[in-house]
C-alpha cells in the first residue's frame, strides 16, 4: 500500500472507531501510532510516541486553557449568568420576542467570560427556559434560542477553540481573539433580528410578557452586572495593554474571577470545588484528544495525504472561496457525527495545508473555522448543544421540536458565514485597527 | 471471595484515581497564582520569577493533563460521539465497551512504555533545563505521564473484565445495567 492509501485508510478506520463509540484522542492516537508504523516503522513510531504526549502537554502557549475554562465555571458557579439575564430581560423585555432577544444577547454577554460553547448553552439554558416557558413562548424558539446563542462562546473572546486553532496554525492568538469580536456580535445581532421578525409575523410564538419596568428598576439590574466589563477590559484590555500575555490572560482572568465572586461574598467551598473539578475535567479531556491529533498531524504528514489534497485543489485551479466552501461542507458533512474537537482535529491537520496552499488569510479561516464547527453543534443527530438543551427540557420537548427550532438559527447562520466569506473585512478590520 | 477481591480492588483503583485527579486540582490552583504572581512581579517591582515559564510547562500542566486521565475514564468522561453505536443492541454496545477499554489498555501502555523509557534516560542524566537564572530539575517531571498512564491501564484492564463479565453473564445478569449513563460535561 502506498503512503497516501495508507493515510486514507487512517482517516477511515478512525471515522469506523468514532462511530462505534470509541473515545475520539484514543482513536486518533492510536490509529495514527500504527499508521506511521505501517509507513515508516515501528522504531519510528515509538520514537514519535516517546516525544508527542510529553511535549505536548507540557506546552507554555496551552496553558490558557485550563485557564480560562476555570474562569468560565467561576463565573457561572459564582451567578454572573442569572445576573446578566436579569438585566437583559428588563432592558429588552418589551421587544417581540423579548425574553428570547434577552437570552441571546446575555449568551453574548457570557460568552465573554466563557471559552466554551456548551457550558454557555447549559447555563443559560437553566435560567432562561423556564422563565421563556412561564410566559407561554413557543419551547421550539426558547430551545432554539439557547443551543444556538450558546455557539457565540466560542466566537466571542476568550475561546477555548481559538486557542487550540492558533496554537496548530501558529497564528496569533490575540489577532484571533480580536478578529472574533464582530463576527460575534454580528451573529448575536442576526439572530435577535430574526427572532422579532418570526414573532412580529406570528405573535403566537412569544406572548407579550408583563415588562412594565421603571428605569430604575432596570438601572439596578444593570448594576448587577459590573463583574461582565471588569472582566472582559480585564482580559482583552490586560493583554492589549500589553500587562498579560495572551497566555497569561487566562490566569490573569481566572484571579480576577476569583477575586470577583470573593468580593461578591458568592465563594463557598462547595463553588470553588465544582469549578475547579469541572476545569480540570474539561482539561484533561480536551488535552487527551489534542495529544492524539498531534499524532494525527504526524501521521499526515508521513502520508503525504494534505499536500496531496492542496495539489488537488492547486491543480484543479480552484480559488479560495471554493477551498471555503469545500472546507465549509466537509465541516457540515463531518459535523454532523463528530463533537467540536473531534471534528476540529480530524481536520486542522488535513485542512490547514490546504489553505495555507492556497494563500488564506489564517485569522480569517480560525474564525471561519469556529463558525464551522460551532455549526456541527447544531445540526442532527449529532448536535452537541441541542442535546444539552434536551438534558434540561427533559421529556417535555421533542428533540425533533428542538431541531427544527435551530433551524431558524442556522439559517441565519449560513447567511453570516457567506457576509464573513464575502467581505473579508467585517472580520479582519477591527484587528488591523488595533495593529495587530 | 475472589468477586470481593476483585471489588476491593477496583475501589483502591478509583480511590487512587480520585486522589490523583485532586491532586491535578490543587496544581491547577497552584498555576493560576504562580502566573499571576510572576505577572504582578513584572508589573509593579519590574522583573519575573525566574523559570515560571518552565514550572508551568513541565511540571503543572503535565500534572493536570496526566493525572486526572484515569479519573475521567472512570467517569465516563472521555469525549466520544455515540451514532452508530447507539444503534445496535445493549448487549454489542457492552461489547464495544470491551473494544474501547482494550484498545485504551494498549494505547496507555505504550504510552506509558515510552514514556518510562523517556523517564529512565533523563533520571540517568539528572535532566534539567536552563531557565533564565538557573537550571531547573526536569526529570522527575518526566515520570508524571508514567504513573498516570499504568493507572489508565490498570483501570482499563477492570473495565476490559467487567465489560466481558456482563457479556457473557447477559441473560443471567439482565439487560437493566447496562446503561452508562454518567451526565458528561462536554468542556467546548
Amino acid at each position: 500500500m502506498s503512503s497516501l492509501a495508507i493515510g486514507f485508510t487512517g482517516v477511515g478506520v478512525i471515522l469506523l472507531l468514532i462511530a462505534l463509540r470509541v473515545p475520539i484522542g484514543l482513536s486518533l492516537g492510536l490509529v495514527a501510532f500504527f499508521g506511521i508504523a505501517a509507513i515508516t516503522n515501528f522504531n519510528i513510531a515509538l520514537s514519535v510516541l516517546s516525544l508527542v504526549p510529553f511535549e505536548t502537554a507540557a506546552s507554555w502557549e496551552l496553558s490558557a486553557i485550563p485557564m480560562f475554562l476555570l474562569m468560565g465555571t467561576l463565573a457561572f458557579h459564582s451567578g454572573l449568568t442569572t445576573a446578566l439575564f436579569e438585566a437583559a430581560r428588563l432592558w429588552l423585555g418589551r421587544f417581540p420576542g423579548g425574553l428570547a432577544v434577552a437570552t441571546n444577547f446575555a449568551c453574548a454577554g457570557f460568552a465573554a467570560a466563557s471559552g466554551s460553547s456548551l457550558a454557555t448553552t447549559l447555563t443559560m439554558g437553566r435560567i432562561a427556559l423556564p422563565e421563556m416557558k412561564r410566559n407561554g413562548y413557543d419551547m421550539g424558539l426558547a430551545t432554539g434560542v439557547v443551543a444556538s446563542a450558546g455557539t457565540l462562546g466560542s466566537l466571542i473572546p476568550p475561546s477555548v477553540l481559538m486557542i487550540l486553532i492558533g496554537v496548530f496554525a501558529q497564528t496569533s492568538i490575540l489577532k484571533l481573539f480580536i478578529a472574533g469580536v464582530v463576527p460575534g456580535l454580528l451573529s448575536a445581532l442576526a439572530f435577535a433580528t430574526m427572532i422579532m421578525v418570526r414573532v412580529k409575523l406570528r405573535p403566537s410564538l412569544a406572548p407579550h410578557g408583563d415588562v412594565d419596568v421603571s428605569f430604575r428598576q432596570k438601572l439596578a439590574a444593570t448594576g448587577g452586572i459590573w463583574p461582565l466589563p471588569l472582566l472582559v477590559i480585564g482580559v482583552i484590555g490586560g493583554i492589549y495593554g500589553g500587562i498579560v500575555t495572551a497566555t497569561e490572560a487566562g490566569a490573569f482572568g481566572a484571579a480576577l474571577t476569583f477575586l470577583v465572586a470573593l468580593v461578591q461574598g458568592k465563594l463557598n467551598w462547595g463553588v470553588l470545588k465544582s469549578s475547579f473539578w469541572g476545569a480540570l475535567v474539561g482539561t484533561a479531556s480536551i488535552f487527551f484528544i489534542v495529544i492524539g491529533a498531534v499524532l494525527l498531524t504526524r501521521f499526515m504528514a508521513f502520508s503525504g495525504l494534505p499536500a496531496f489534497l492542496a495539489s488537488i485543489m492547486s491543480d484543479g485551479g480552484i480559488t479560495q472561496v471554493g477551498v471555503i466552501v469545500i472546507a465549509a461542507l466537509t465541516y457540515f458533512v463531518l459535523g454532523m457525527f463528530l463533537d467540536p474537537l473531534g471534528l476540529l482535529f480530524l481536520t486542522l491537520p488535513v485542512m490547514l495545508p490546504v489553505f495555507k496552499s492556497v494563500g488564506l488569510d489564517l485569522t480569517l479561516v480560525g474564525v471561519l473555522i469556529v463558525k464551522f464547527v460551532e455549526i456541527g453543534l447544531m445540526t442532527p443527530p449529532v448536535g452537541l448543544n441541542v442535546f444539552a438543551v434536551k438534558s434540561l427540557v427533559g421529556k417535555e420537548v421533542s428533540l425533533g421540536q428542538i431541531f427544527r427550532g435551530v433551524g431558524w438559527f442556522l439559517a441565519v447562520d449560513i447567511v453570516v458565514i457567506a457576509l464573513l466569506v464575502a467581505f473579508p473585512e467585517i472580520t479582519l478590520l477591527l484587528p488591523r485597527l488595533m495593529g495587530l | 471471595m475472589s468477586q470481593l477481591r476483585e471489588i476491593s480492588a477496583a475501589r483502591l483503583l478509583d480511590g487512587i484515581s480520585g486522589v490523583s485527579a485532586a491532586l491535578g486540582a490543587c496544581v491547577m490552583g497552584l498555576m493560576a497564582v504562580h502566573v499571576v504572581t510572576d505577572v504582578a512581579f513584572r508589573y509593579f517591582a519590574g522583573f519575573s520569577l525566574a523559570g515560571t515559564t518552565e514550572i508551568v510547562s513541565r511540571y503543572y500542566m503535565v500534572t493536570l493533563i496526566f493525572l486526572p486521565l484515569a479519573y475521567v475514564q472512570r467517569k465516563g468522561q472521555h469525549i466520544d460521539a455515540s451514532l452508530l453505536a447507539d444503534l445496535l443492541s445493549p448487549r454489542f454496545q457492552v461489547l464495544l465497551g470491551c473494544l474501547s477499554a482494550a484498545l485504551m489498555a494498549l494505547y496507555a501502555t505504550l504510552i506509558g512504555w515510552r514514556a518510562a523509557t523517556e523517564a529512565l534516560r533523563a533520571t540517568e542524566i539528572s535532566e534539567k533545563i536552563q531557565t533564565a537564572d538557573y537550571f531547573l530539575l526536569a526529570w522527575p517531571a518526566r515520570w508524571i505521564p508514567v504513573l498516570a498512564m499504568a493507572l489508565v491501564v490498570a483501570i482499563s484492564i477492570i473495565e476490559l473484565a467487567t465489560h466481558a463479565y456482563r457479556f457473557w453473564n447477559w441473560k443471567r445478569l439482565g439487560r437493566t445495567d447496562v446503561s452508562n449513563d454518567f451526565e458528561r460535561v462536554t468542556p467546548i
